[in-house]
């Protein structure tokens, strides 16, 4: 058999695999992935700003009302911080995870079903 | 649309320009896929994660090769990766027909290889055979024509090495057709 015959037959086989054709859905599914993986980071994004602010705001804040109020009133606001810590780091974690669930999760999950509706 | 445009508009989140580049770069990457894992249920993850990994490095995509060499590229990282975490190479290489198959057709007829979808099974399950480089490389010639320079860049191997895998995947081809069929090259000479 010759090299050319060979080339001839090796490519004629390759093109008639049924395996080696893409499936044109699995177009549309990497690009909804990669969609939602965008999404995904925009709004986690998104968040990381937002707390930023906030925090840069309380930070102010709590910069000013020591400045006014001398350091006593930040020593005391740390006994009662300290003091009740449990109830404290509970309140934090409950606040930092329903911001999350209503900021993250639920965009997410409105923005992914409508994207949906609209494909139907 | 030329492959700076398309960037661009991509990363200006353009969908339509995504949409264009995953066509023109889907049966490259789907072949690479295929012939270093087999087309199992991990294929499709495989593909997408390719194109997931494209979309994020795209920003940094320098034109020292072409798009379609540097995506093929990725593809390439992404089965090799996924191969080193299984910790094997993929056997489940059936290019459509099983070799058990084949052996049907070359001794069901009598030994007469004269349907060409028979001989079309034949190389493709021949081809599966192959090891996964000269599998590789000889898809990448000989279905998306990609030129030595080109392989090179995808696999990473020097363009001398292609040119060797493909010479000596000719040759392993050849031998296996004649173990399977041995009266392949006179049936052809016939035609």
């Amino acid at each position: 058999m010759k090299n050319g015959e060979l080339e001839k037959l090796i490519q004629e086989a390759l093109h008639s695999s049924d395996e080696l054709k893409v499936r044109t859905e699995l177009t549309d599914r990497t690009i909804r992935k990669i969609e939602k993986k965008m999404l995904l980071k925009e709004l986690l994004l998104e968040l990381l700003y937002k707390t930023g602010l906030v925090l840069f705001s309380l930070a102010a804040l709590c910069g000013i009302l020591i400045w006014a109020g001398g350091s006593e009133l930040f020593s005391s606001w740390y006994t009662q911080l300290l003091n009740n810590l449990q109830v404290v780091v509970a309140v934090l974690i409950l606040v930092i995870f329903t911001i999350l669930i209503d900021q993250v999760g639920l965009r997410y999950f409105e923005m992914t079903k409508k994207q949906l509706n609209l494909k139907i | 649309m030329d492959d700076k445009i398309l960037i661009r508009r991509i990363s200006e989140g353009d969908q339509h320009a995504l949409r264009l580049l995953i066509e023109n770069n889907r049966n490259l990457v789907w072949h690479i896929i295929v012939s270093l894992v087999g087309n199992s249920s991990d294929g499709e993850d495989l593909f997408q994660e390719a194109f997931l990994r494209v979309f994020k490095g795209i920003r940094h995509f320098r034109s020292d090769s072409r798009l379609s060499t540097w995506i093929g590229s990725i593809a390439h990282h992404v089965c090799v990766d996924y191969l080193r975490k299984k910790k094997r190479e993929m056997s489940v290489h059936s290019y459509d027909t099983d070799i058990k198959q084949v052996s049907n057709i070359s001794t069901g007829v009598g030994g007469n290889i004269t349907e060409k979808e028979d001989l079309k099974k034949i190389i493709l399950a021949a081809i599966a055979r192959l090891p996964q480089d000269f599998r590789t490389v000889i898809t990448l010639y000989h279905l998306d024509e990609c030129s030595y320079r080109d392989i090179a860049e995808i696999t990473g191997m020097p363009d001398g090495t292609v040119k060797s895998y493909i010479s000596r995947g000719r040759n392993l081809l050849r031998e296996i057709l004649v173990s399977l069929v041995p009266d392949l090259a006179e049936i052809r000479h016939d035609e």
